[in-house]
């Protein structure tokens, strides 16, 4: 199949009830009413030229070349403003508009540069296909008139270029990032001939300018004034694969246009029904972390983690690390070996490492990294509702009228779907956001925060509680919803609990710190303002009450009846691209695949039968009880597949202890990471790129990873586990990942009825799919709970053992960035770097000034656990009193300082809430250097001197 | 005590009113400001017991007191000049002081705004509807509809809004009225609110017109009572004619940039922030008040021609003796307005060419003199009335340099959203030098042999005459709005009548 | 259903339980305790002792049970008593 560019119907697409018939150039179409002309002549298979419309955003009525007739109508009105009207005759073809067309052309061209042929847009250029249609062939004008060819080009995004000189002054980019993106940082400025895209002041360049990359603007330009850089180095793409992004849980589909076995772009898939068409800066530009030169490709193995590795074959890896396995299982016992699934490998990748573990180590000492982010959501979901997963799709968000967001920075961590959210809110949506920081969500361009609830961090519970109290004694429940859907005694107590005076917002101040007026307003709007839907984070999650928190949104959520239709709901926003799947796949150490508890024997007998072995009926270790096993000397073999834990674990110091007490480390990963350098084997992992697989994003949607290249490393992730498995005498033979899911679907009822060839079918489907739902869940709940009745649980505010002290008097609390992920073992890897080259202490002034620090001086961070250095940023997004951080730069070793307490259900680490203290400091400490001199160290590869 | 009025209308003050105000006051008169009888050729002009003495200069003073002025007019409101209009629009004009509510009051001011104040909204529409009102800014849509319209339009939040822009030369009606009778301004758009159920209206005023924002402003506050529940804030442009088309003015108030949009949607469904807006020039909603008392609306009815009602201030300016205001009845023709009331060219050469409806009207050809004031009438001769200013040319006039002159006005004014105008203005410049230099050679791009479909010969002035009747189909056609839609009508009338002055 | 005796007899009979770290497992007890509290006395003891037979890995179960329980609170012992009476 050739390289065909996506449909573009000119403008949105159009709900309604009503349907409108009218004739375009004799042929009868029906579309619904309040179409524009011009996308129903699309749809009937016509076309009319045009250059200021694409169909992700509203008619503008600029370029004047899509002009059509209309019988009773005089002149000739533009078909993309025209809304399509009963009995419509329209002519799209005369000579008056053939004339019209070519007039405008005309003028196109005569201030336009002429050497298309080795432009990078040749042959994939609006303008030019639409001066082919018009039949131009004279430019009456000359060449030699006013004209905008000698306007330097703008280079300074990392990925894509900005040239001026072939700009038509249609607006489609700024009119992308008004209403795809939602940022505004794109103007024309000046008027008339003048006019020029701008993004930002006269003295802003892209890079400078508020522009987030998403690259909207570069999707929607016609010509090849925003483009893509790889395209000028690389050529038009000769053919385009659809495949989901490796980034966060949003899940966005491209088009991974290739030419050759080269990616030269990916581009938002208009028809994936998580992103529809739009993108981030790092699921669209930063995939060249596949390409880098950090990128390991070759197995390594090491007696001992000071000797630098050794490079090896994928068979001698194989079996000495089959063989190293298998003498600690015969010495120390099945228990004594474990692994960790990535919540960034495919589903079938993850189902084959719990199946190793548990089929071939002979234990459930399986876990993931949703430990450490969402654990709190699969119980606290499952407790409550029955489901470890959110309720609804992303579009359900347009439909809702209260949007609360809690511990959540969607325009960073979920930036697509943030998109939406903003969409919404500009139709008109209400805003709460909970969050101890001042999120750019609170006050943006058009988008502003009816409440915002800065509590001290750690008070999730109370304030949540307090809420309750407010919907309660102020009779706003919905009494309804709670008799039909859940038990009604159990509410009871609920209400009783919540109701009690001590509960109430103006009690609670004293710990939250949010003024009990601003509570009890939003509590009201929530409950009264029409559809409420809750959006929650790890800011809930990563809390010591975290389960807690997540029951608490539930019992809210259930007791104003907004659960079970589109608009509402609980949305966990999950983070990594596959850690809902990875959850699903049972990679914790307590459930199998489809969230059945071990010691289910029904479930286990189910699946000792299809493996043909016995299980472990107990259930497994976590990983920081892992770390802790390792450190008791019971724990002595892992295998991690896709995960740095030294980086992304709290504790540093405790999770390099208990790695280095183990015997065998095997880390399978696209780079050497922190976790590697307590490594003893490496086996080379592959890219999304590089394998075909599914993942599954925040809200169910089981979506096709599909290899575009052969693995650079020579095997893609499920084969080298499947290869372990055989070294070690198991005796898989999978052929193609589709026969992985062909054995998940047998052996998990929600999953029953998907299979490769339905997800060719159906593009993406939501689980549950099964006989009740052939086609997908999208949004759960809407009869009944899964579990039944929903389940009122009562949550009380446990302080957290963490507590500020004059030694500590700070609290530090931890996110994340829109350019740089996670830990930024990709996006370090890209030209992402260009944004947040380092992690930034965020301070408030008054704390700042306390301590004589300024922006950009170098502080240490200390608290009970650790300390590190890196420099401030004095900003009041901050609350006094408050620290923030990322941690996505090894060097700066944020986890060094965070705590070893947990949520109590879960252990999902509380990196929400660290005491701490800041001072002045000259530069990095100890452990810092130390740390960085050993990493170097232990990243040296032993090279066979030349022959 | 003698009483003596002068005006203090912008145009009267450049010429020198507050001087001879200044001077009758030091010879120990009353001196009332009031606004100005709207001729031009006698400002600064002084009233006394209703005679009229002017143009004065300071010096002049005393000898009028004295009663040996030269400068003596007689009885004003039997001047010809006045006599033979139909003020109902600037019936106070001269008479009244612009900030005074007494002065308003005792001219049955406020009397309309009382009366609708015990009407339903449909009633006060259907009354608006038989007065046959047309919008006077220049489109002349029917007003009864447009406040209809948005009257049924859903929503909480709906506006009125005033276009005070008054970009066209020539024109300073909108400024006269703001000026000279603002009270009644607010008295239409407080009406207009009643009728659509507004709560809130923008006066758009253009930046160049620093006395009528002052003026409004206080006058907005002294008729705060008067006009509540409604309120009025005045916004100020900053120099882009095309603010005056009415989407890109919205556009403006809500801060963005002056770009025009397209319609549909219309303002009256969304207009300000979204919400269903009544737009209307200066001049439509100053005539509501006198439409809404008692018989008003027939008696408009009855005035003018054909679709036509009711009367237009029209504006005489250019090069002609008498300049003013000139308010009538539709169906006046040019001759009566140029020779008979105009006088002629101040110049006193022949008059050549008379642009009516601003930069972008047509040229009108002594020829078509005999063209009765009528909207369609106008339209039919490929010429529109607009805002009503009309300016003369004398045989100086070069009709090419004009139609040149339109085309850069345009190119200077355009928002730049829609090709047409925003690249067609530039080129249409180049195209006239080019047309009045007899043609083209091949250009240095043209003539390259990597350009092998480009024209190397020379292009005749036949061939760029059709390029330019080309050009103004497109513009006429395919522009967003009229700044680019109307720009053909100047270069083709000064093309089509004065073709030698092309060669 | 006693997890004691039967997750004991999985390790090997030399291990030390004084290897673990007894203090970490009777802090995520108390923890768990403590949050589960507000739903009542009895019901919090039968979640607590629910959610360390669902959750805790026999290695764990066998510390805790085989250790000293007095520093326990009074729900989190109540719930060791129930999987496997001292």
């Amino acid at each position: 199949m050739g390289y065909e560019p996506q449909a573009d119907f000119g403008t949105p697409a159009v709900q309604s009830d009503q349907a409108v018939t009218l004739a375009i150039d004799g042929r009868s179409v029906t579309v619904p009413a309040g179409t524009s002309v011009m996308r129903a002549a699309a749809e009937c298979g016509g076309s009319i030229p045009s250059l200021c419309a694409t169909d992700s955003v509203k008619a503008f009525g600029s370029c004047r070349m899509c002009l059509v007739e209309i019988d009773g109508r005089k002149g000739t009105p533009a078909s993309c403003t025209t809304p399509v009207e009963p009995g419509m005759v329209v002519h799209t073809q005369t000579a008056r508009l053939q004339r019209l067309r070519r007039g405008v052309m005309e003028l196109y061209i005569s201030d336009h540069p002429l050497d298309c042929l080795t432009c990078s847009a040749n042959n994939d250029c609006e303008l030019q296909d639409t001066a082919a249609e018009v039949g131009l062939r004279d430019v009456r004008y000359g060449y030699a008139g006013a004209n905008h060819l000698g306007l330097p080009t703008d280079d300074s995004n990392p990925y894509f270029d900005f040239d001026p000189s072939k700009c038509i002054a249609c607006s489609r980019c700024v009119r992308a990032c008004d209403e795809v993106q939602g940022t505004f940082a794109l103007t024309i400025a000046g008027r008339g001939f003048a006019s020029k895209v701008s993004a930002g002041q006269a003295s802003d360049d892209f890079l400078s300018s508020e522009c987030v990359s998403c690259g909207a603007c570069v999707q929607a330009c016609p010509t090849a004034t925003l483009q893509e850089k790889a395209v000028k180095e690389i050529g038009k793409p000769e053919r385009a694969v659809v495949t989901t992004c490796a980034y966060c849980g949003v899940g966005c589909t491209f088009r991974a246009e290739m030419r050759g076995e080269q990616l030269v772009r990916m581009v938002p898939w208009k028809d994936g029904k998580a992103n529809r068409g739009h993108s981030c800066v790092k699921g669209r530009f930063a995939w060249g972390y596949a390409n880098h030169r950090d990128r390991v490709l070759e197995p390594m193995i090491r007696e001992s983690i000071e000797d630098p590795w050794r490079v090896v074959s994928w068979d001698e890896a194989f079996a000495y690390t089959a063989q190293r396995l298998n003498a600690i299982k015969a010495q120390h016992g099945a228990r004594a070996l474990g692994g960790i699934t990535s919540s960034r490998c495919t589903n079938e990748e993850t189902f084959l490492v719990q199946k190793l573990v548990r089929a071939g180590f002979g234990s459930n000492n399986v876990d993931t990294c949703a430990r450490v982010c969402h654990s709190p959501t699969g119980y606290g979901l499952k407790t409550t509702f029955g489901t470890s997963a959110g309720t609804q799709d992303f579009d359900s968000v347009m439909q809702a009228d209260v949007i609360l967001v809690i511990g959540a920075n969607p325009t960073d961590a979920h930036p697509v779907f943030a998109s939406r959210m903003k969409r919404r809110l500009r139709q008109g949506a209400k805003l709460i956001v909970i969050d101890p920081r001042r999120i750019d969500l609170v006050r943006m361009p058009h988008v502003e925060a009816a409440h915002h609830l800065p509590l001290q961090p750690g008070t999730n519970v109370a304030v949540l509680t307090a809420m309750a109290h407010v919907i309660v004694t102020e009779e706003l429940a919905d009494e309804a919803f709670i008799r039909e859907r859940c038990d009604w005694d159990e509410y009871q107590d609920w209400a009783r609990f919540v109701a009690d005076e001590r509960h109430s917002p103006e009690v609670l101040e004293a710990v939250t710190r949010v003024p009990a007026a601003d509570l009890r307003a939003a509590a009201r709007l929530y409950a009264t303002g029409g559809n409420g839907a809750i959006y929650y984070g790890l800011g809930v999650t990563e809390h010591s009450q975290g389960s807690s928190t997540v029951m608490a949104i539930a019992n809210l959520a259930m007791a104003t009846g907004n659960i079970g239709r589109p608009g509402v709901g609980v949305n966990p926003l999950r983070g990594q691209n596959n850690v809902q799947g990875s959850c699903d796949m049972g990679s914790f150490p307590h459930e199998l695949a489809g969230y059945r508890h071990i010691s289910d024997s029904a479930t286990r007998g189910l699946f000792e039968q299809d493996w043909g072995v016995a299980l472990d009926p107990e259930p497994g270790l976590r990983i920081p009880n892992m770390l802790d096993a390792a450190l008791d000397g019971s724990f002595r073999a892992l295998y991690i597949q896709g995960e740095d834990i030294l980086q992304s674990d709290p504790n540093t110091h405790h999770v390099a202890a208990g790695l280095k007490a183990m015997e065998l480390v095997i880390v399978h990963d696209l780079f050497l990471n922190e976790t590697a350098g307590y490594a003893h084997v490496f086996l080379p992992g592959s890219t999304f790129l590089e394998k075909d697989g599914t993942f599954t994003n925040a809200e169910r949607r089981i979506q096709r990873v599909r290899k575009v290249m052969e693995p650079a490393n020579g095997l893609a992730d499920w084969e080298v586990t499947q290869r372990l498995a055989q070294a070690m005498g198991q005796d898989w033979d999978y052929r193609h990942p589709a026969e992985i899911m062909a054995e998940i679907a047998r052996l998990t009822p929600s999953f029953a009825e998907v299979s490769y060839d339905h997800l060719e079918e159906a593009g993406s489907l939501q689980w549950p799919v099964n006989a009740a739902a052939p086609e997908g869940s999208p949004v759960m709940h809407i009869d009944g709970f899964v579990r039944g009745n929903g389940r009122f649980v009562v949550t009380d505010y446990v302080p957290t053992d963490e507590k500020t002290g004059p030694r500590y008097p700070l609290l530090l609390t931890t996110g994340r960035i829109l350019s740089q992920y996670n830990v930024g073992a990709q996006t370090r890897r890209t030209a992402n770097t260009v944004w947040h080259e380092e992690d930034l202490l965020e301070i408030h002034p008054a704390d700042a000034e306390n301590r004589g620090i300024k922006t950009g001086d170098w502080v240490r961070l200390a608290s009970r656990t650790g300390e590190t250095t890196l420099r401030a940023d004095v900003t009041d997004r901050v609350a006094p009193g408050v620290v923030y951080t990322t941690f996505h730069h090894p060097a700066t070793q944020a986890n060094v300082v965070t705590t070893d307490y947990s949520d109590w259900a879960t252990n999902c680490p509380e990196y929400k809430v660290t005491a701490v203290q800041v001072m002045p400091s000259n530069g990095p400490t100890d452990w810092q250097e130390s740390y960085a001199s050993w990493a170097e160290r232990s990243r040296r590869v032993a090279r066979e001197p030349a022959e | 005590m003698t009483l003596v009025r002068i005006s203090d209308d912008a145009l009267a003050l450049a010429c020198g009113a507050d001087a001879v105000a200044a001077a009758f006051v030091a010879a120990g008169c009353t001196v009332e400001r009031v606004s100005s009888w709207g001729m031009h050729w006698l400002e600064p002009l002084a009233e006394i017991d209703g005679i009229g003495f002017g143009p004065l200069f300071p010096e002049d003073v005393a000898a009028v007191l004295a009663g040996t002025s030269d400068k003596w007019i007689g009885a004003i409101a039997d001047h010809p000049f006045i006599k033979r209009q139909q003020r109902l629009t600037f019936a106070r004009a001269g008479k009244t002081r612009p900030l005074s509510l007494a002065d308003y009051a005792a001219t049955d001011g406020w009397s309309a705004l009382n009366r609708v104040k015990s009407l339903t909204s449909p009633e006060i529409v259907a009354e608006v509807t038989h007065s046959g009102l047309r919008g006077r800014g220049g489109a002349g849509f029917p007003a009864g509809i447009k406040w209809r319209t948005v009257l049924e339009a859903p929503g909480p939040r709906k506006y009125v809004v005033c276009n005070a822009d008054e970009g066209d030369s020539g024109t300073f009606a909108d400024r006269m009225l703001m000026e000279g009778d603002p009270f009644q301004l607010l008295e239409g758009m407080a009406i207009a609110a009643q009728a659509i159920g507004a709560q809130q209206g923008y006066i758009y005023v253009r930046s160049e017109y620093p006395h009528a924002i002052n003026k409004l402003n206080a006058a907005i506050e002294l008729a705060s009572e008067h006009i509540a529940p409604f309120r009025v804030e005045v916004r100020v442009g900053a120099g882009a004619y095309v603010c005056g088309e009415e989407t890109a003015l919205l556009n403006s108030i809500e801060g963005k940039r002056g770009e025009v949009r397209a319609k549909p949607p219309l303002p009256a469904h969304e207009g300000l922030f979204g919400c269903p807006t009544v737009v209307h020039n200066v001049l439509t909603l100053a005539a509501i008040p006198h439409i809404m008392v008692p018989g008003g609306a027939g008696l408009y009815d009855s005035l003018g021609i054909d679709r036509s009602k009711g009367t237009m201030p029209i504006q005489l300016a250019g090069n002609i003796r008498h300049g003013g205001l000139f308010e009538t009845a539709f169906g006046i023709t040019l001759n009566e307005l140029i020779h008979d009331i105009g006088g002629g060219t101040a110049s006193g050469r022949p008059v050549k060419a008379v642009q009516v409806g601003g930069p972008l009207g047509a040229y009108i050809h002594p020829s078509q003199f005999d063209l009765p004031f009528d909207y369609e009438a106008y339209a039919g001769a490929d010429a529109l009335i607009g805002h009503g200013g009309v300016v003369v040319f004398d045989d100086t006039a070069d009709m090419g340099a004009l139609a040149r002159f339109a085309f850069q006005f345009c190119a200077a004014e355009s928002c730049g959203k829609c090709t047409p105008c925003r690249i067609g203005s530039t080129r249409g410049v180049e195209l006239i030098d080019r047309i009045r230099t007899g043609g083209r050679d091949a250009d240095a791009v043209e003539a390259l042999a990597q350009m092998h479909n480009a024209r190397k010969d020379r292009r005749s002035r036949a061939e760029d005459l059709q390029l330019l009747e080309d050009l103004c189909e497109t513009m006429q056609f395919g522009s967003l709005c009229a700044l680019g839609g109307f720009t053909p009508y100047p270069v083709r009338s000064a093309l089509k009548h004065w073709p030698e002055d092309f060669a | 259903m006693p997890a004691g005796p039967s997750a004991a007899a999985a390790w090997p009979a030399n291990r030390r339980s004084s290897g673990v770290d007894l203090a970490r497992l009777h802090h995520m007890a108390n923890q768990i305790a403590r949050n589960l509290a507000a739903q009542g006395e009895d019901a919090a003891i039968a979640a607590t002792a629910q959610h360390i037979r669902d959750f805790w890995d026999p290695r764990m179960k066998a510390a805790i049970l085989g250790g000293d329980r007095s520093p326990l609170d009074p729900i989190a012992r109540a719930a060791l008593d129930r999987l496997d009476p001292a």
